[in-house]
């Protein structure tokens, strides 16, 4: 494990924005002792969120086949529900609903540096599925949306937050939403020499 | 501002107006960021830009009246008088800290530690709107002076920083969390200056709250 802080990044989706969770969301990473280091209020172009998700068959076909695995523990028909049983193209549909959840208003993208970071963010978040996630994380406290019901509702399933979910995601993410400009770390958090310095 | 960045409730709503409020360099460094989002949030007000920098020093003057004019230079002259009044009331003498009793001399110190702490840090800026905003973001944060801001509000709950202190620490500005757009000519003015004057706003949403506040909408 690095000893170095690491940077990851914090996507408020849409829903966050307009239920007015944002401050309730990011004062939760702040009360846990990560430093914020960007913000910006945003729309996300298409082409911008088109480039968060992968565009490859083997991205496809492994989002498709979750979901139709998912169906089968369910009983549910997969044709009858997204008219097709092929994996590939119901990754593709699922990753036009997650470019129509970045892009159907404004978002909230942030930075946070901390000591594993991302791993401490993600756990903060919860689980991608709010009914697995624990309550005290964002998702379990915040949302209750489902999967299968936004497939059969042909929406996004809305889960609040993205957070990157890995030290290469970090960094491709970074790349993608910000410019080196907009990055504020040159600061100290009031408390940051009593958590992390020796000998305070 | 451009026609088209007005938002769709401005030409139906009286009193519709927007308001800077900006989280300062102490907010930032508390890490409380979240906490003042938080309570304009739940007061239902609307977030439509946002974003954190580093104030240039440019910006953090043109956050202030311009000294050069004499409206601006009577505002600074003015800081002085202000401080001369508290080194009076705690019966402190002024001379002896500051070498000087002219309200000029001191209202510059004051004015260029203003100037000094806003570039000392990252701070968050933000628009909001809403029905007569700039009023409402006013009282949520309080009086100017954390010390005699009511509980309650924004200053009030996370600082007691007041200018007793800071006169007696000599040379530092007023520690107050956030800054608010004084007036709605000043919230205009100060959008142009950290948003430009050809800013486009995310304000094509609805909160999901205001039918339940407002009505329908």
């Amino acid at each position: 494990m690095s000893i170095s802080p690491q940077k990851t990044i914090i996507i408020l989706k849409h829903d966050a924005v307009a239920r007015g969770l944002m401050g309730e969301i990011l004062k939760r990473f702040e009360r846990a002792g990560l430093k914020m280091v960007a913000f910006k209020f945003i729309q996300a172009p298409e082409d911008l969120a088109v480039k968060h998700y992968p565009s490859d068959d083997v991205w496809y076909r492994t989002a498709g086949e979750r979901t139709l695995t998912e169906y089968k523990e369910k009983g549910i028909d997969p044709v009858k529900e997204l008219g097709t049983a092929d994996a590939v193209k119901i990754g593709k549909l699922i990753k036009k609903w997650n470019v129509d959840y970045l892009t159907e208003g404004p978002i909230l993208a942030t930075v946070w540096e901390g000591y594993d970071a991302i791993k401490v963010v993600r756990k903060l978040v919860g689980s991608t599925k709010p009914a697995e996630a624990a309550p005290g994380t964002i998702r379990g406290d915040f949302s209750i949306d489902n999967v299968e019901l936004a497939n059969a509702l042909k929406r996004p399933f809305r889960n609040l937050v993205h957070a990157s979910g890995n030290e290469s995601e970090a960094e491709n993410e970074l790349d993608l939403w910000f410019e080196a400009s907009e990055i504020c770390n040159d600061y100290f958090r009031a408390d940051q020499d009593m958590m992390f310095k020796a000998g305070v | 501002m451009t026609k088209k960045s007005l938002s769709h409730l401005q030409a139906t709503i009286p009193g519709f107006e927007r308001v800077v409020v900006g989280v300062k360099p102490d907010g930032v460094k508390r890490a409380l960021v979240g906490e003042v989002l938080r309570r304009l949030e739940m007061l239902g007000l609307k977030m439509i830009a946002g974003k954190m920098l580093v104030p240039t020093i440019f910006q953090a003057k043109g956050n202030y009246p311009d000294i050069t004019t004499s409206d601006g230079h009577e505002w600074m002259v003015n800081l002085g008088r202000k401080t001369l009044a508290t080194y009076k009331e705690t019966e402190r003498d002024v001379v002896a800290d500051h070498g000087t009793n002219n309200p000029e001399i001191i209202g510059r110190r004051v004015y260029d530690s203003l100037i000094e702490y806003l570039i000392s840090g990252p701070m968050v800026i933000m628009v909001w709107e809403g029905h007569l905003a700039v009023s409402q973001a006013r009282a949520l944060a309080g009086a100017t002076a954390p010390a005699g801001a009511l509980p309650g509000t924004i200053r009030g709950d996370l600082s007691f920083d007041s200018q007793v202190l800071t006169s007696a620490q000599g040379r530092r500005s007023l520690r107050n969390v956030v800054h608010v757009s004084g007036a709605v000519d000043e919230a205009l003015q100060e959008i142009s200056l950290w948003f430009g004057t050809e800013a486009e706003f995310n304000d094509k949403y609805i909160r999901t709250d205001h039918a339940a506040m407002f009505g329908q909408i």
